[in-house]
């Protein structure tokens, strides 16, 4: 009897390792591809570059105890864009409570052969963007930085293509006149 | 694209471009993986021990207690101690398990003198096991009592059971207000030492 539970035991935990084997790989894969553009994503919704790694970081864990029910290794990628954006409003919506219990942030370097023209030009836009509603800042990221299709921004967000064609809409224009009036 | 839409790409490439990576975020997710599966692991472990525990006590319960046509015949005592053990168990679970919750409210209210924090929390845990364990051996008994009637059967009877479950009610009721006072106490404690110590 001990001995036929011994022999299960260790078959469970050879299917565990396999299972969480194929998981790491899976997350090492989408690490290499995504993270870098992951954090720049992260970074245009919260204030510091410490608040969108601590983002991605929690994305990947939320994804490796659900990539058992991943059954389209292609759309791991969009899962994980899902995670980021939704950890996102959550961290906004927690607001100051959290900041006073964290490290203080790591400021993003500038690159020396940028000129000040050029980034303070960036800075507004990436400025005015942050102060869209947060549908509208989110399909905005997601088409003119990760320049996914209105159907694939629907199918991350979980709207419809006809609403993401609206909120893209309003986003610009309020964008125009956000950019105007600080000109 | 229009003009804005070429700027606002633009940008945002650019700006996704300026960010490098820290180096050790890799490490971090890994870590934060692992760390994550051993928490649900053991997670899992407490909950089977706790399933498995209660199933072996019905069990044991149930085998143990005298029974015929007319069904269970629970001797009086066996629900007194299990009454017991239960208070017991919540004076020592339940407090920890609250305290996890508060720590940084507490941290948050003593920010300027942590080491008061520190005492206070532990002069409150001394206060509410004091009570509980008042509580339990005021409520105690060791025979039936007379508004049981089971004193000649020595059997559980219905007024028995409402009694006990009185008695857990009344330690979950005695927790709640320690807790909801101090919830409310402590900011003006926190004030109020803040204070002394700027003066």
């Amino acid at each position: 009897m001990e001995v036929v539970g011994i022999l299960t035991s260790r078959a469970e935990e050879a299917d565990h390792t396999v299972a969480s084997g194929e998981s790491d790989a899976l997350v090492a894969a989408l690490f290499t591809a995504e993270a870098s553009r992951l954090v720049s994503l992260a970074r245009f919704f919260v204030e510091d570059r410490t608040a969108a790694e601590d983002l991605v970081q929690e994305a990947f864990i939320r994804l490796s105890r659900s990539t058992h029910r991943i059954r389209d290794p292609e759309r791991a990628a969009a899962y994980l864009r899902s995670i980021v954006i939704n950890l996102a409003r959550d961290h906004n919506r927690r607001g100051l409570v959290s900041l006073r219990h964290r490290p203080p942030a790591v400021v993003d370097e500038p690159s020396a052969e940028e000129t000040a023209a050029a980034r303070e030009s960036r800075t507004e836009v990436v400025d005015a963007l942050r102060e869209l509603p947060r549908r509208q800042r989110d399909c905005l990221a997601l088409r003119y930085y990760l320049e996914l299709p209105v159907e694939e921004i629907a199918a991350t967000l979980g709207l419809s293509p006809n609403s993401v064609k609206t909120h893209l809409q309003r986003g610009l224009r309020s964008l125009a006149l956000k950019l105007e009036v600080k000109q | 694209m229009s003009a804005l839409e070429d700027r606002l790409h633009d940008a945002l490439l650019a700006e996704g471009a300026s960010r490098v990576l820290s180096p050790d975020l890799f490490a971090r997710v890994v870590e934060g993986i692992d760390d994550d599966r051993a928490r649900r692991r053991h997670g899992r472990r407490v909950v089977a021990a706790w399933v498995g525990g209660l199933a072996a006590l019905l069990t044991a319960l149930l085998t143990l207690t005298p029974r015929d046509e007319r069904g269970l015949h629970m001797p009086w005592w066996i629900l007194e101690v299990g009454t017991n053990l239960a208070l017991l168990g919540i004076a020592l679970w339940l407090g920890p398990f609250i305290k996890r919750f508060g720590r940084a409210y507490a941290a948050d209210v003593f920010h300027d003198n942590p080491l008061t924090g520190k005492s206070y929390i532990v002069l409150t845990d001394i206060v509410y096991y004091l009570i509980f364990a008042a509580y339990i051996l005021f409520s105690l008994h060791v025979a039936p009592q007379e508004d049981w009637h089971n004193a000649i059967s020595g059997k559980v009877s219905a007024e028995q059971v409402t009694f006990e479950l009185g008695r857990l009610g009344g330690i979950l009721l005695i927790i709640g207000i320690l807790h909801g006072l101090n919830i409310v106490l402590m900011p003006l404690l926190g004030r109020v030492f803040s204070l002394n110590r700027r003066l």
